[in-house]
């Protein structure tokens, strides 16, 4: 019977391999390396904050989105540029929804068969390898439109598409397809396999357990994770504006190089409303989908 | 009345009109497919089979990639001294007195709401301004709106926590403080880290973009190159981005699974 | 007030409600608890012993009546530790922090004690390590001191949470089914430690229990709750099995 006086500390250095801990000295390693490489060798000056020339061009900045400066009434007041910059909210907002949509079609259509339960695993229709390959080449996929950023997409569609909504949404469409696709995928194979596996035990076609047993419980999930990255493309699609995509962010970058600092504000102020309202809009739908 | 409004079937046609207005919002008048596109596009592909492999190149793009990870990593410990101390502050768990909590706990979350709703790209342009282009434009501007979404995500973390240890600690006559550093941090602690290497992998993604303001790392390269219609170059980059983010990515995965089990 | 022979007693309920919206945990309860009694309180699910040691323990305040714990309101203990000096909790389960050591989790029955700073030091390095592990010996786990406590069994968690409670060392143990998750070598074993303790120490045990063989055995008062009303209070050799029979027959919940 082991007593107290024979635990030594050396029984607690016993532990097998832990990733967790590995992982955080990693990361404590590599904020050291950072911050090193950043201060000595790449002129970063984190003292630069402090700097009063900083204060100055900050609060001058600010200065001048509220106005100061600008000749005859700021943007803010002209009801014709709340106009004006509302259209732009409002093609904005459109693409958005686009992209969202083509996000979401797309996943729906090929989020099953990147499943492992249903690709090799318990659910699947048929032992046929056609489903191994689909598999990989549907995560492949996938894993390709994640890794590219939204904005380097936008890029490269701007090439051979017109500036545009239409370009602006298929590249959140594409990137948002990757992340929404490998989410589904993780629903389905997180999901409880009884139902599925009821139904088929009694007999049902692949259709039917597909469409009582499995879509039933994925859904309300999709729908979830549909609404949470609506809320990040919202404020993606301004970005996106940057490259040329049209809309707030194409305004933003032109009035910005302009010095039109006002009209800055304004639509900054639209970009705030954008995000508010639907994020409000997605609080109430996810209420809906319960 | 009320329950149609409420009723799944009300959203899907909430939602089939959402799609056909944002369809319809498109200007398809205009000639989508720029007249002069194909033919770039087409060399653009073509490039794959030309990667700049050269070693001075790599080489160059190595240290892209290093300058990419070293800014994420950066700006993401930046996140969390700023998250951290506010996550405790917006969970309200050790505020005693209820006049203070309620007020408290709505003004950090509003706090923290504005510092997420703006995109780290639209601070970067405004930190152009403030401070010009430096390693602290991206750093900051990554921080910030991560602090805000990672000093979300620990409060409601802080909040979740489950209650019979720390009621168990309590009884044993701790403070507030002394349950929060023995049970509400170790209890939340396996989930935090999990999402923040979430947020690692996301800060990397982020950092790519913010090139587009001027900021060094693979994200600027992949503009100059595309500039000078250097596609093979770009092509290089681009795998080089694919492969980080993948390595990131998989280390994520691999460590949140066993700090979820 | 109270002479010698007439100590104050541990507890004191005197018409005492307790209501939770849809149901009536606690009728009106009236009783007494002397110090260095060991009690046992036993009856269906839902009879309400939980809430009855909740209201002992001062975890919860009653809706009607008031409670004195050792003579005194709950309102009048300022600081948590005077309060955990004298009163000491175990619930079935989920009381231990899952993540820490099983050593640190021993030792938080000394953290009502330690200063903040020395609490801190001890997250890192634990202090007073010989109290705890002589903790652990009693209840027989010694081997598991430094493991982390989501790796051992219920059982075995149960006996960390029983150390920890011998290292509060509190004047009156409160134990909410603390052998529900023991086999019946080590149920039997738990029961002995924790009556030893209250017989040689003076301490006083109430427990609520399920096993009428080990409420016979370790305990002299026995109190039958149903639908929380009192059904019986008589010392252990008075109780018969006719009325155990009552109690938990009649009116239970089917599961």
């Amino acid at each position: 019977m082991n007593k107290g006086a024979e635990i030594t500390p050396l029984t607690r250095l016993k532990r097998p391999f832990s990733l967790t801990t590995f992982s955080l000295a990693a990361f404590l390693a590599l904020a050291i390396a950072s911050w090193s490489f950043i201060i000595f060798l790449d002129n970063g000056d984190i003292l630069v904050l402090f700097s009063t020339d900083t204060w100055v061009r900050v609060t001058d900045f600010i200065g001048k989105l509220a106005g100061e400066g600008t000749e005859g009434r700021i943007a803010l007041f002209q009801l014709e540029e709340w106009a004006r910059t509302g259209k732009l909210a409002y093609d904005t907002l459109a693409m958005s929804i686009l992209a969202i949509s083509f996000a979401g079609v797309g996943v729906l259509l090929t989020f099953l068969p990147a499943a492992s339960n249903i690709a090799f695993g318990e659910l699947a229709p048929s032992r046929s390898p056609v489903w191994r390959v689909l598999f990989f080449t549907i995560r492949g996929v996938y894993m390709f439109t994640r890794a590219i950023p939204d904005l380097i997409w936008a890029m490269l569609i701007i090439f051979f598409l017109s500036p545009g909504i239409l370009a602006g949404a298929l590249a959140l469409g594409l990137h948002n397809y990757g992340i929404l696709g490998k989410l589904s995928a993780e629903i389905v194979e997180d999901m409880d396999p009884r139902p599925a596996r009821a139904l088929r035990a009694a007999g049902a076609g692949n259709f039917q357990m597909l469409a009582y047993g499995i879509m039933p419980q994925v859904l309300p999930k999709f729908f979830t994770y549909l609404l949470y990255r609506w809320e990040v493309v919202i404020r993606t699609t301004v970005v996106v504006g940057f490259v040329g995509a049209g809309g707030l962010g194409r305004e933003f970058r032109l009035a910005l190089s302009w010095f039109h600092y006002d009209e800055v504000a304004l639509l900054l102020v639209w970009y705030l409303l954008l995000v508010i309202a639907v994020d409000l809009l997605c609080a109430y739908l996810r209420r809906l989908a319960r | 009345m009320r329950r149609f409004f409420e009723s799944k079937g009300f959203l899907s046609i909430l939602l089939l009109a959402a799609l056909a207005w944002s369809v319809s919002a498109v200007d398809w008048g205009r000639p989508l497919v720029h007249p002069g596109g194909v033919a770039p596009l087409l060399q653009f592909l073509a490039a794959l089979l030309k990667l700049e492999v050269s070693p001075s190149f790599l080489k160059m793009a190595l240290l892209a990639s290093w300058q990419t990870t070293a800014y994420a990593v950066a700006g993401i410990t930046l996140a969390i001294a700023l998250g951290f101390p506010l996550g405790i502050i917006a969970s309200g768990v050790l505020a005693r007195s209820q006049w203070i909590r309620r007020p408290m706990i709505l003004s950090t979350r509003f706090l923290l709401a504005i510092f997420r709703s703006v995109h780290e790209l639209v601070w970067a342009l405004l930190f152009v301004v403030a401070i010009g282009l430096s390693p602290m434009t991206a750093i900051l501007a990554l921080a910030i709106p991560y602090g805000g979404i990672l000093g979300r995500i620990y409060a409601e973390i802080f909040n979740d926590v489950p209650a019979e240890p720390l009621r168990a600690l309590r009884a044993s006559g701790c403070s507030e403080l002394k349950v929060f550093l023995y049970g509400r941090l170790p209890m939340a602690l396996p989930d935090m880290l999990s999402y923040t290497f979430y947020r690692l992998e996301c800060a990397i993604r982020a950092v790519i973009i913010m090139s587009f303001v001027g900021v060094g790392g693979l994200g600027y390269y992949i503009l100059l190159s595309l500039n000078d219609l250097l596609y093979g170059q770009t092509w290089t980059l681009l795998l080089f981005l694919i492969v980080l983010i993948l390595v990131v990515d998989m280390w994520s995965v691999t460590l949140r699974r066993r700090l979820v089990s | 007030m109270h002479t010698n022979d007439n100590p104050v007693p541990a507890f004191v309920l005197d018409g005492v409600t307790k209501t939770y919206p849809g149901t009536v945990a606690l009728a009106p309860v009236s009783l007494e608890i002397a110090m260095g009694e060991r009690v046992a309180i036993v009856g269906p699910s839902g009879a309400g012993k939980t809430t009855l040691l909740h209201l002992l323990g001062g975890v919860t305040q009653p809706d009607q009546g008031h409670v004195l714990i050792h003579g005194q309101p709950l309102a009048a203990f300022r600081y948590g530790r005077e309060l955990a000096n004298l009163v000491g909790i175990i619930h079935q389960q989920f009381d231990l922090v899952p993540q820490l050591s099983v050593m640190h989790n021993v030792l938080a029955g000394r953290l009502g004690q330690w200063s903040l700073l020395y609490s801190l030091v001890s997250l890192v390095s634990p202090r007073e390590r010989s109290l705890a592990l002589q903790a652990l010996e009693k209840v027989g786990i010694t081997d598991k001191a430094y493991e982390r406590t989501l790796r051992l069994s219920g059982g075995e968690q149960q006996r960390v949470a029983v150390a920890r409670l011998l290292v509060q060392d509190p004047r009156v143990i409160l134990a909410d089914e603390p052998v529900a998750s023991l086999d019946p070598e080590r149920a039997e074993d738990l029961l002995r430690l924790l009556s030893n303790s209250a017989i040689e120490q003076g301490k006083t045990l109430v427990a609520s229990l399920h096993v009428v063989s080990l409420v016979m055995r370790h305990f002299s008062r026995v109190i039958g709750l149903r639908n929380g009303k009192l059904q019986f209070d008589l010392p252990a050799g008075e109780v018969t099995e006719e009325m155990l029979e009552h109690l938990y027959k009649v009116g239970s919940i089917e599961k």
